[in-house]
């Protein structure tokens, strides 16, 4: 056999493992169960850490998107910089984990970061973009990265029942205040889907 | 007979549910019939038959919280013709490492990860059966990044996507490609004789 031989017969039983896959074997779910199992709240421990590695990966894009200085200038939002958005998701980052860490060893919080109706926590924001005023991409990078992977440990050695416990966050919103309550994997994933959404319009051209 | 999946279809999917011809949720189901096979067969070249059936549904169940978040046109790759594609080879990589990390951390082994006992030789036996000839010889020969590149490459994951989700350059993905078909078409060739005076 030629390689090119080898590539025909190897992509044919590909092919052929697919129509295997198709019939009476096939013990996988329909697309309306998959649907229905994708809710937040019943996200599994190996897509939690999938989800986290995905954003680190996304993390490594910033570093060839925001290379140039007019880049990391460049306005995203009205008030901030492509190199604020970072700062902000290294301070997400770094509250994640540290609740994480609270919410796990069941150490009350003795504070809250009030949401207000529009903007999120605008002061508390702010104030977290200020204090890495002086760091370049690199280094916001490697904090991103540095606290993302101990998130993934802490999901690693969580508890199975305590990933699916509703817990209250240190977050509130609403008049009066009113704690945020959830799964604990679904705060993970909502951390995930809120980095994405700032990614996105960083490091554009790819599917996140 | 072409390699799976149908190159056409995807776009084809996405560009009915851009103008609106289809539901999300339609269009959702139209990418699971047309990817989930090749997503499976992923997962088992590289995980085993019963760790392939678990890692499936996570591997959906985040692209279809990731397809709520989708948006027809913004933020594409113009060089991707299939993101979707692209975006599960990369769900498929990373929810195995994170399997394979979870059974480090809990030090067990998954029961098609382990040795089959050396007097089982219908356990070998189906082993060798499970993909067909070629398939079977590149999981004796390929490393696992290799068998990614290689099922990745054939199913029409960009080479681009592949080299970023596996950390390596696209010229690394290409010699991995050549040089595990080399090694594959190695192993399949008859064993030569001795030559006998």
């Amino acid at each position: 056999m030629t390689e090119h031989e080898i590539e025909i017969a190897i992509a044919r039983e590909l092919t052929g493992a697919t129509a295997d896959h198709k019939g009476p074997r096939h013990t996988v779910k329909g697309a309306r169960e998959v649907m229905e199992a994708a809710a937040p709240e019943r996200t599994s421990r190996v897509a939690l850490l999938a989800e986290l590695e995905d954003l680190r990966l996304t993390f490594q894009d910033l570093r060839h998107a925001l290379a140039s200085p007019e880049a990391k200038t460049a306005g995203v939002t009205g008030r901030w910089t492509a190199l604020d958005v970072v700062a902000h998701l290294a301070s997400w980052a770094v509250e994640t984990r540290r609740e994480m860490e609270r919410l796990l060893a069941r150490i009350p919080f003795d504070y809250a970061i009030h949401f207000e109706a529009e903007g999120g926590p605008r002061a508390w924001n702010q104030r977290e973009v200020d204090d890495r005023a002086e760091l370049g991409l690199s280094e916001l990078v490697d904090e991103l990265n540095t606290e993302t992977e101990r998130l993934v440990d802490l999901v690693l050695n969580a508890p199975a029942a305590a990933l699916e416990e509703v817990v209250e966050l240190p977050r509130t919103s609403g008049e009066p205040p009113q704690r945020w309550r959830m799964p604990l994997g679904a705060m993970v994933l909502g951390s995930c889907w809120h980095a994405r959404l700032h990614l996105r319009r960083l490091v554009g051209e790819r599917r996140i | 007979m072409a390699p799976s999946p149908d190159p056409a279809a995807e776009s084809v999917i996405l560009r009915e549910w851009t103008r609106g011809a289809t539901s999300s949720d339609e269009a959702f189901e139209q990418l699971y019939r047309e990817y989930g096979p090749v997503v499976h067969v992923w997962l088992r070249v590289r995980a085993g038959d019963t760790t392939a059936d678990d890692l499936f549904q996570d591997v959906w169940a985040i692209f279809c919280r990731r397809w709520r978040e989708w948006e027809p046109q913004a933020g594409a790759d113009p060089a991707d013709a299939r993101p979707v594609l692209s975006f599960l080879f990369r769900t498929c990589h990373l929810v195995l490492l994170a399997h394979r990390r979870i059974a480090k951390a809990r030090d067990f082994r998954p029961i098609d990860e382990a040795p089959d006992p050396a007097v089982d030789g219908h356990a070998a036996a189906m082993a060798h059966v499970q993909l067909g000839e070629c398939l079977s010889a590149a999981r004796h020969c390929c490393s696992d990044e290799e068998m990614a590149i290689v099922s990745a490459k054939l199913a029409g994951v960009p080479a681009r996507e592949i080299a970023r989700t596996l950390h390596i350059t696209e010229a690394v993905v290409d010699h991995g490609f050549r040089n595990a078909v080399a090694r594959i078409r190695e192993r399949l060739s008859p064993p030569r004789r001795r030559r006998t005076r």
